[in-house]
């Protein structure tokens, strides 16, 4: 069984929402999440520890030691910081990469991840093919402009279109994560939804 | 290119006076009063297969005695196939139920891309029965369910054993012998996503899949109460007539689920209006017409009203509203009869004196009908009623905050008449319950579910935004939509939308979708007629049941009728003009 990069997409912003995000950056989480299983990279590994680690807290996470990849990421792709910009630690790192690569466009940038060095350009992602490499709890990150005429050969493309079946067990937990977004039923609830009360057989 | 017919009548350029404002098309109440049209994605998918020329056939059946089995439905086009695949249940009738919550129904399908193996077959019997329980996969873009009408199907079924036809005054306020009660596309439980299919030009604009989909399962409601009165009396059955068989659709349940689709889809919600608007404004600028375009007119007029008196409906909501719909197309009659056709700009005539003398179901009826004439300057722009939403996806953080707030201002100036503060004004919450992930409304000031909310206030949210914006510039923070942003990601949402919803007319609905007297049905109502449902019967204030492709060509037919011309019922005068059917 695979999922559709839609359906994880939808529960990422839930899983996301569940957790404390408002809903803007919970559909910020859905595309970052999307962005990085359309490149075979695991987003939704990197989400489910990130929500995990803080569950219990509302999210985005105030730590200002720590930042949250979904909050900055998304500040920088708004344009809200300078171009060439580092963090002393940033959570779940992985998930700022879709940001930053929304907002390169044609500019090459070279973005360091604790000892993994990465080059975005034009949306796209090269970088070593060891994708589970990024999945670091957190890590100093930098980006800075490159040469595009320097970039590496190895690129993850966008060319997934599913989640593959070994990720059913953090699906799961994003879907506990989503379930808080779900009003638990009344007798009120059951009796004001759609076709209640009414015989629906004809 | 569009293969579509065409007439000869020249094209013409759309004049923007002619345009209606977003204030006057924006509101709910007008929303809930629009009717199918040319534009509508059921009339565009049937044009699109019949001038490709797409063959049909049913490669399996596969139904035993008690109407359990399988069967398939093929769709043959110029590159691809797709087929659906149709699994036969023996539903007690204790079972039979339309909401979501149900669990089992008497037939369910799933549309693949291209021919159906018996691998996928197998695979699918263990998943599609189940709907939401089950799983589909990247071969599929469609999963659905039906139920038999209780009060068709069985008379239908017992009449065709006899050897008699049903009798068209039974089918006519029904319409339909089972009802779809979801059709799931677009990566749902499994699906393919839509962007596997978006470029294929016969999916090109909204919900292709799914109206093929439905198309299909209206022949599979035909053949199998055909096998049941065979099974029942092989010696007498006999099949449908093909024109009664003609005024069976396929019925549908829709409730809350679908309401918030015009809401969270705001630059497709302004594709589909843009393009209505854009037709009727291309209408209305025709210049000149002749007396038979008149009189041609006035017969369609004639069959929107036959159509009209045929809509049967007990809802006190929607009863009165289609007595007053036939009351405005008699005072159309009237009004035709008396017009010159040699006045100027006609047709933007007609539209005038509508707008002050009909109400909005005679005004949005007239608005289709004004399209149904003039194919040449209305189909192409079925072409026009998709959008790329991922586009609008990201925020403009450089944008300055006064720019932005002057935008809220002129966008959501409608917004800023309503008084926020008053219970009334916000007595409403949309939410999702835990028990089966239906969207409900609940009633924000007697229900503890607030904390649940999900964003669909969009004039609420915005008119909130607004004033944290006027305290933070107060404060003297920095000008920038991104910096703002970062401060405060609780306006977020909201603000992504503003920054879409600037540049395009018609995408914000121009009311309070949490109001104590909000109709969620006027939602429902907008997005059914833009699929093409011909008639709309609310159950309540949030559901109704629709039928759709009532009156279409069936696929044994679309080589030899013109599924345009099949859109409203005949010209009553034609029968009093040729005697009674032989």
């Amino acid at each position: 069984m695979s999922w559709s990069l839609g359906e994880v997409g939808a529960l990422a912003v839930k899983a996301a929402r569940g957790a404390g995000m408002p809903w803007g950056l919970a559909d910020e989480t859905g595309f970052a999440v999307t962005w990085l299983q359309a490149r075979r990279l695991p987003g939704v590994t990197a989400l489910c520890r990130y929500l995990s680690r803080y569950d219990g807290a509302v999210l985005p996470q105030t730590d200002p030691d720590i930042a949250c990849p979904i909050l900055i990421g998304s500040a920088y792709a708004d344009g809200a910081m300078t171009p060439d910009v580092a963090w002393s630690a940033v959570d779940s790192p992985i998930l700022l990469l879709p940001f930053i690569a929304m907002r390169t466009g044609s500019r090459a940038a070279t973005v360091v991840i604790g000892p993994t060095s990465l080059y975005v350009y034009h949306n796209s992602l090269f970088g070593p093919h060891h994708e589970t490499a990024l999945l670091m709890d957190r890590a100093a990150c930098q980006v800075t402009a490159a040469d595009s005429a320097k970039r590496p050969i190895d690129e993850w493309q966008n060319t997934c279109q599913r989640v593959p079946p070994y990720m059913a067990c953090c699906i799961d937990r994003l879907g506990q994560f989503a379930s808080r977004t779900y009003a638990p039923s009344t007798a009120q609830s059951r009796l004001t939804g759609a076709g209640a009360g009414l015989s629906d057989n004809d | 290119m569009s293969q579509e017919p065409k007439t000869s009548e020249p094209a013409v350029a759309p004049s923007s006076a002619g345009l209606r404002p977003a204030e006057t098309v924006m509101k709910l109440a007008r929303l809930g009063a629009f009717h199918q049209s040319r534009l509508s994605f059921m009339r565009v998918l049937l044009r699109r297969l019949k001038a490709e020329n797409w063959q049909f056939r049913q490669s399996r059946w596969d139904i035993d005695a008690a109407c359990v089995g399988t069967a398939v439905y093929e769709a043959v086009g110029p590159k691809r196939i797709y087929s659906l695949v149709v699994f036969a249940h023996d539903l007690p009738d204790e079972k039979r139920s339309d909401r979501v919550i149900a669990e089992a129904w008497d037939a369910t399908f799933a549309l693949v891309d291209g021919i159906a193996t018996d691998a996928d077959i197998a695979r699918l019997a263990a998943n599609v029965p189940l709907q939401e329980a089950g799983r589909i996969s990247a071969r599929e873009f469609v999963l659905s369910r039906a139920n038999r009408s209780v009060r068709l199907f069985d008379y239908v079924v017992t009449c065709l054993a006899n050897g008699t036809q049903p009798d068209p005054e039974q089918i006519e306020p029904v319409g339909y012998l089972m009802r779809t009660t979801a059709v799931y596309g677009s990566g749902k439980f499994g699906a393919a996503d839509r962007d596997v299919w978006r470029d294929r030009p016969e999916f090109a604009g909204s919900f292709r899949p799914e109206l093929l989909a439905v198309w299909f399962i209206r022949s599979f409601t035909i053949d199998i109460v055909e096998h049941m009165a065979r099974i029942a009396s092989p010696a007498t059955a006999v099949r449908l007539d093909a024109d009664i068989r003609r005024r069976i659709g396929v019925g549908n349940s829709t409730g809350l689920g679908m309401a918030p689709f015009l809401i969270n889809h705001p630059a497709l919600i302004h594709a589909w209006i843009n393009a209505r608007e854009t037709a009727l404004a291309r209408v209305r600028a025709v210049p000149q017409t002749t007396a038979d375009a008149i009189t041609n007119f006035t017969r369609l007029v004639r069959r929107a009203k036959a159509n009209a008196d045929s809509w049967h409906t007990e809802s006190p909501l929607q009863a009165p509203k289609t007595a007053a719909l036939r009351d405005d197309l008699d005072q159309l009659l009237a009004y035709l009869a008396t017009m010159s056709p040699a006045a100027a700009l006609p047709w933007d005539r007609i539209y005038r004196w509508a707008e002050t003398h009909l109400g909005l179901e005679g005004q949005e009826q007239l608005v289709s009908l004004l399209l149904e004439g003039h194919p040449a300057l209305v189909d192409d722009l079925a072409d026009t009623m998709a959008a790329d939403e991922s586009a609008c996806f990201s925020i403009d953080g450089a944008m300055p905050l006064s720019a932005l707030r002057a935008a809220m201002q002129d966008r959501y100036r409608w917004a800023d008449q309503i008084d926020f503060t008053a219970k009334p004004a916000r007595a409403r919450v949309w939410y999702v319950s835990e028990e089966k992930l239906e969207p409900r409304l609940g009633e924000r000031f007697n229900e503890p579910i607030e904390p649940f909310e999900q964003p669909l206030a969009p004039g609420h949210d915005a008119m909130k935004a607004l004033a944290a914006i006027d305290r933070w510039l107060a404060c003297g923070g920095d000008d920038h939509v991104g910096v703002f942003l970062m401060k405060h990601p609780e306006h977020r949402h909201i603000i992504r939308r503003c920054q879409t919803v600037h540049h395009l007319a018609y995408a914000e609905i121009h009311d309070n979708t949490i109001a104590a007297d909000m109709l969620p049905i006027d939602l429902l109502r907008c997005k059914l007629a833009f699929f093409g449902a011909s008639k709309f019967d609310p159950r309540s204030d949030r559901w109704l049941r629709i039928t759709m492709y009532q009156g279409a060509p069936f696929p044994d037919e679309l080589n030899r009728l013109d599924p345009d011309d099949l859109a409203y019922p005949p010209d009553p005068l034609d029968s009093i003009e040729t005697g009674p059917a032989k």
